[in-house]
């Protein structure tokens, strides 16, 4: 009994210490991954009346002529491979290209970028370069690609910030099994959130009810997570080392396939890439959203469609075509060549991590669920530092009661300040829309020093309630002002979106106004309402309320 | 059509609050409290239900959906007010305390 007791308690300590060293961190990722669950659809939403319908939804039957054309105009070692792509609300992107490698044996391509508007064939941008250069990101893409950055590398260089990201989740996994290990009543208790006398107690009772339930959801998370933080920068360099000598290059045609090595003679004329696409559709009646045509125009040429199924599948589906008649050549697995148990499995990481498996509803339920896991983060937080704190309540002054107040500070300052932050990144990328500035780096600048003032606001103001009060409130206003500067930048205000009948603008901008609203209506209950916790909370300090460290 | 699925999750993790609330044992006796027991089986049989007609309906997406749904639906009911108070909480939590003593 007393091993067993020995075990939970090392459990314990464990999970109290990795989510004390994590949680910052983790709040972090979590929250702006529940932003960019909504990445697609806020780049479409700045898009604002340049919205690019689906490939898939129209006819585009001079595509087939469009990539020959351009591809006429680049260098010929441009064209070894040319890929397709089109985000939601986006222009289609064509980017012929070349593989290379670098000084250090690194993969990279270099080539060509065109984006175009498929309605008139209009060539919208032409970029040149290295692949980190042709998609550097540019006003239409900011949003997106800020958001996605802002979550995957945490505004940290490469690869330091995909370690980071990837650490994070290794320490959930952690986290979440010594959470299982020291807490194993979870049926009795997990409908049993209970507001107890102490503030400690409330913030166990919500800590444990939240974490029992997103404990599916953490997992999957947590584990994809890992995967991909770790498999571009660790994993995949690792394996081409052990089991292909270096050569990444060969390892890519392992996992990817053997495929014919292309003839230099050139085809009279190519493939109907319309055709392929309609066919593609037909076939899973989903959202055309990678395309990759190699060796275009050469003999030994082929064309690979990944299309998201709308029905029925979470998974991509990747059909193959002939590059030189056009012909269907099948479905090929995300992984090797043949079906398997783990190309199924790398299949669903993707679409489980990214919750865009099922359209607007898996998504809406990503992004709540990721809110929720702030709150177990936020919770878990507070109750490392009330632990500590409450325990030196006889007014003794010591660096761990200290300790520990700052910490409460922080995630306090944190919590509050990560809404803000994110409304005032969007405002920063209104401002800049047409200035030809980084946008994204502005955004990334915007979003710090919102957080900074945050922070600075929670140890400049004595009372934390008075410092979370404001921290929310200018979160409330900016996000009431987002949707103004959003038609000061583009010209096109929701009177617009509401003519044009363009339902998604209009929602997103409602949506930014009224949760304004609500985040000044918040700070304003703050005050006048009664304590969340009851007549016993004035026994304890409430967890908003100044504390006087060392009284 | 497609949301009967999720309504029949809902009915199910209801059910399983009940039991969770009641608990599986009569209070100040040894004995099972048979209702609980039940209700906690309709509750995983309504869930698993809803999966397999969300699954049936909607595919892979729609059954993985559903699932997150049944989750978000719990965590949510955790927050209902309920008609008895239990001090379980705290007693539990004053044990978690003494694994947090050296």
């Amino acid at each position: 009994m007393s091993d067993r007791l020995s075990l939970r308690t090392r459990f314990y300590q464990i999970h109290s210490w990795t989510g004390f060293l994590l949680g910052l961190l983790s709040l972090v990722v979590f929250f702006t991954g529940a932003i960019a669950v909504f990445a697609q659809e806020l780049g479409a939403w700045g898009a604002r009346g340049k919205t690019q319908p689906p490939l898939l939804d129209i006819r585009v039957p001079w595509l087939s002529t469009m990539v020959d054309s351009l591809g006429g105009q680049v260098d010929p070692r441009f064209k070894d491979e040319i890929s397709l792509s089109q985000d939601a609300g986006g222009p289609l992107t064509l980017f012929f290209h070349t593989h290379e490698t670098d000084v250090k044996g690194k993969a990279r391509e270099r080539g060509v970028r065109y984006d175009l508007d498929v309605r008139d064939r209009k060539v919208l941008l032409r970029r040149e370069g290295l692949d980190e250069e042709v998609f550097a990101p540019t006003s239409s893409s900011a949003l997106t690609d800020f958001f996605v950055d802002l979550h995957v590398h945490l505004l940290i260089p490469p690869p330091a910030g995909l370690y980071a990201t990837g650490i994070v989740g290794f320490g959930l996994m952690l986290l979440l099994i010594s959470g299982v290990v020291i807490h194993r009543r979870f049926f009795r208790d997990m409908f049993r959130f209970k507001p107890g006398p102490a503030l400690r107690l409330t913030l166990r009772s919500l800590h444990t009810v939240t974490g029992t339930w997103l404990l599916p959801y953490a997992i999957v998370l947590s584990f994809t997570g890992a995967f991909f933080g770790f498999a571009g920068a660790l994993l995949l360099p690792a394996v081409a080392k052990v089991a292909f000598g270096g050569d990444q290059q060969k390892m890519f045609e392992v996992l990817v396939g053997h495929q014919t090595p292309p003839g230099d003679r050139k085809l009279p004329s190519t493939p109907d890439l319309d055709f392929m696409l309609a066919d593609a559709r037909s076939r899973s009646e989903g959202v055309f959203r990678f395309g990759a045509l190699h060796h275009w125009g050469k003999e030994g040429a082929r064309a690979e469609l990944w299309v998201r199924p709308t029905q029925r599948r979470m998974a991509f589906a990747k059909f193959q075509y002939d590059g030189m008649t056009g012909a269907f050549q099948g479905e090929k697995p995300a992984l090797g060549t043949k079906p398997s148990l783990g190309a199924s499995l790398f299949s669903w990481m993707g679409p489980l991590h990214f919750g865009d498996f099922g359209g607007h509803l898996s998504k809406a339920l990503w992004g709540v669920l990721g809110i929720a896991s702030c709150v177990l983060t936020v919770s878990g937080l507070l109750i490392w530092s009330e632990r500590r704190r409450t325990a030196s309540m006889d007014g003794e002054t010591n660096p761990r009661v200290q300790g520990a107040e700052a910490m409460r500070r922080i995630t306090a300052a944190l919590a509050a300040a990560l809404p803000a932050a994110t409304f005032a990144s969007i405002l920063a990328w209104a401002t800049w829309y047409s200035n030809g500035t980084d946008p994204v780096r502005v955004m990334g600048t915007a979003f710090g020093l919102c957080l900074l003032a945050g922070l600075g606001a929670t140890f400049f103001f004595r009372s934390l309630r008075t410092a979370a009060r404001g921290i929310l409130a200018g979160g409330g206003l900016f996000s009431i002002l987002v949707p103004f500067a959003a038609t000061w930048a583009t010209g096109f205000s929701p009177w617009d979106a509401f003519s044009a009948w363009d339902a998604q603008i209009l929602a997103m901008d409602c949506f930014f106004f009224f949760l304004g609203a609500a985040l000044l209506f918040v700070p304003a209950r703050m005050r006048k309402g009664p304590s969340p916790y009851g007549r016993e909370t004035s026994k304890e300090p409430a967890l908003l309320d100044p504390v006087e460290v060392g009284s | 059509m497609i949301y009967l699925g999720f309504a029949l999750g809902i009915v199910g993790v209801w059910c399983l609050r009940i039991s969770a609330l009641s608990g599986w044992e009569k209070a100040g006796a040894s004995t099972i409290n048979i209702p609980a027991v039940l209700s906690a089986a309709a509750g995983i049989l309504l869930c698993l239900a809803a999966l397999c007609l969300s699954a049936r309906i909607g595919g892979e997406p729609m059954a993985v959906a559903c699932a997150a749904f049944l989750f978000l639906c719990g965590w949510l009911m955790a927050f209902l007010p309920r008609k008895r108070e239990s001090t379980m909480v705290i007693e539990d939590f004053a044990d978690l305390d003494a694994l947090n003593k050296p």
